[in-house]
């Protein structure tokens, strides 16, 4: 809190400059405004928010979840880390003209950059399971076309993400196809695998066919290590669930521990270590030197 | 008695209802002091009032006026929400949504989803067909908490179908389970046939300025033709736009106000009213400005 923050014009460029340094990064997925600061306390150059963990963190999942609620949570982060935040912008929450709302959007909640993906909107909870249909390439088209004209900030990053691995009217030639247009339109990243676990075979292939010089993102799983990704061609590698997964899992052991002993899993030294690291991440010691220095000097 | 109770009876006591759109807390306040038995949130509205337009507005943010206008009024209030938001689903969590910012009761219409701003555009509405329709109503009544929330549907038929296939799907609607059916017939003989020939309460909305001949009905039309509910859509949002236009063109003009101090302190008042301002002197005098 007392030290200066990077502006959101500071935070796009320096986006901009890992990307055209092509630099290898690690992109942690924060939740909430808490996750983000943990992991900017852990020197994270980059930090991301996906659909998937905001719709689990409202319980409503990613596919009924509004722009409005992912901004809201986007807005969290963006005031709580002067860290550049990369969302995800789904499938834009409409057509033309819903994704030019969520370009302008995002971009005025002081986001780096969203991913734009060629899903069908109203997106199906199905999908979550694999069952997944795209939309027509020249309608996807038209889309990221807008997309990257509704951007006022030059800076802010459009990611063209498609889904064609694995939707039902895809293939992998459908995938390469709608990379290479993508490439063309001039979308800033290219991801071109929806989630963390596609054939790896197919993700080695797609680098050997689709060499073009531009910033790749993919989906970190926890079968191989970021190097795998890198050497592979894929400089920023998202590890987007992992946070939400395991925070949930603490707290269903925690209160599972205290339900059955009726008594806390953690010992008094413990309880102190965790609530030291929240407290850190809301830096309340700052609030307290403002309040020391104002109203309770009064006293 | 609870809003959601009152329009139960309405509806199950042939109570006939005049409605009309709010956006806000403030113009719903100012509708229910005027007389109006119920109270409508209407996509237009908010979408202009938002500079957003209807079919860009998210559930979030007419949930969020619902909230607002619900918790300021007590008469009874619908809540427009397009196409449900969606597919099944969608339209689940949408009647969810809606039913616990406080609504008394939803509508979901038959038209595409995402909805095009062409729609606006002399009503080029384009519609589902109409057993998808009847799967969504089906979702709302599966979705509804409270059995007196009323589930509202809209068939934008008549427009793209025609009469017949508008009145088609009245029937249909109403067997699928919703309670009062929304519709927009084409001309005044339309008008005066559809209540003859649908099964259960038909709304009529008004929507003042349009420009495709669709008529607006008086009170006396509405109840004589046999509508149980009639809405002015837009009204509140034309009026305001000319005051508000009018009172600003005004000052720039002539740099001074349009209206008179003794003026001013008479609406002034009835501003501080609609708020409530005098209960809450009334708390403050008990409380902290006793100290």
């Amino acid at each position: 809190m007392q030290e200066k923050k990077k502006t959101i014009t500071e935070r796009r460029k320096k986006l901009r400059e890992l990307l055209q340094r092509r630099e290898k990064l690690i992109i942690p997925g924060a939740y909430d405004a808490l996750s983000a600061r943990i992991i900017k306390g852990l020197g994270f150059e980059t930090v991301y928010l996906g659909g998937y963990t905001t719709g689990a963190h409202l319980t409503t999942t990613e596919p009924l979840m509004t722009l409005t609620e992912q901004i809201e949570v986007a807005s969290w982060i963006v005031r709580a880390v002067d860290l550049p935040l990369i969302v995800d912008g789904d499938a834009g929450f409409g057509d033309v003209l819903h994704t030019i709302r969520t370009v302008e959007e995002f971009e005025y909640a002081g986001v780096a950059g969203i991913h734009l993906e060629d899903q069908v909107f109203p997106k199906r909870v199905s999908y979550h399971k694999g069952l997944e249909h795209i939309i027509p390439l020249e309608d996807f088209e038209e889309k990221i076309h807008y997309a990257l004209s509704a951007r006022q900030d030059p800076n802010f990053i459009i990611i063209g993400r498609t889904d064609a691995a694995r939707a039902v009217e895809g293939s992998y030639e459908e995938l390469v196809r709608r990379s290479r247009a993508l490439i063309k339109l001039g979308v800033d990243v290219l991801m071109p695998f929806p989630s963390s676990n596609p054939p790896m075979d197919m993700v080695r292939r797609f680098r050997k066919d689709v060499t073009d010089d531009i910033p790749m993102l993919i989906l970190g799983g926890p079968e191989y290590p970021t190097e795998e990704y890198w050497n592979m061609g894929y400089n920023m590698v998202i590890y987007h669930l992992i946070g939400i997964f395991t925070a949930t899992q603490t707290i269903q052991r925690v209160f599972q521990a205290i339900k059955e002993n009726h008594r806390m899993p953690l010992n008094v030294e413990e309880y102190a270590a965790a609530r030291a690291i929240v407290e850190g991440a809301i830096s309340l010691s700052d609030y307290w030197t403002i309040e020391e220095k104002t109203i309770e000097k009064k006293k | 008695m609870k809003p959601t109770e009152i329009l139960r009876n309405a509806i199950t006591s042939d109570r006939f209802m005049m409605v009309t759109n709010a956006y806000d807390a403030f113009t719903g306040r100012l509708a229910q002091r005027a007389g109006y038995d119920m109270l409508g949130i209407g996509g237009y509205q908010l979408g202009s009032h938002l500079c957003t337009s209807e079919p860009l507005l998210t559930l979030t943010e007419i949930a969020e006026t619902t909230r607002e206008v619900a918790r300021s009024v007590s008469i009874p209030l619908t809540v427009d929400c397009g196409a449900g938001f969606g597919e099944p689903l969608h339209v689940m969590r949408t009647v969810r949504e809606i039913e616990a910012a406080g609504a008394a009761a939803i509508t979901i219409e038959d038209q595409i989803f995402p909805k095009r701003v062409h729609y606006h555009r002399d009503y080029q509405e384009r519609t589902i067909p109409a057993d998808e329709m009847v799967d969504k109503i089906r979702a709302m009544v599966q979705a509804r908490v409270n059995p007196d929330f009323i589930l509202m549907a809209r068939t934008d038929a008549m427009k793209t179908e025609g009469f017949e296939e508008g009145i088609r799907r009245v029937n249909l609607y109403l067997d699928a389970g919703a309670e009062v059916v929304k519709i927009f017939p084409n001309t005044l003989d339309e008008a005066k046939l559809a209540p003859k020939k649908a099964k259960g309460p038909l709304y009529y909305v008004n929507g003042v300025g349009n420009r495709v001949g669709r008529p607006v009905l008086t009170r006396a039309m509405a109840r004589e033709f046999g509508y149980r509910f009639l809405s002015d859509s837009i009204g509140t949002l034309l009026s305001l736009s000319r005051a508000v236009e009018d009172y600003y063109r005004h000052w720039i003009k002539t740099g001074e106000p349009l209206i008179s101090p003794e003026e001013a302190i008479k609406i002034r008042k009835d501003v501080e009213d609609v708020t409530g301002l005098e209960e809450m002197y009334r708390i403050e005098e008990a409380t902290t400005e006793r100290r």
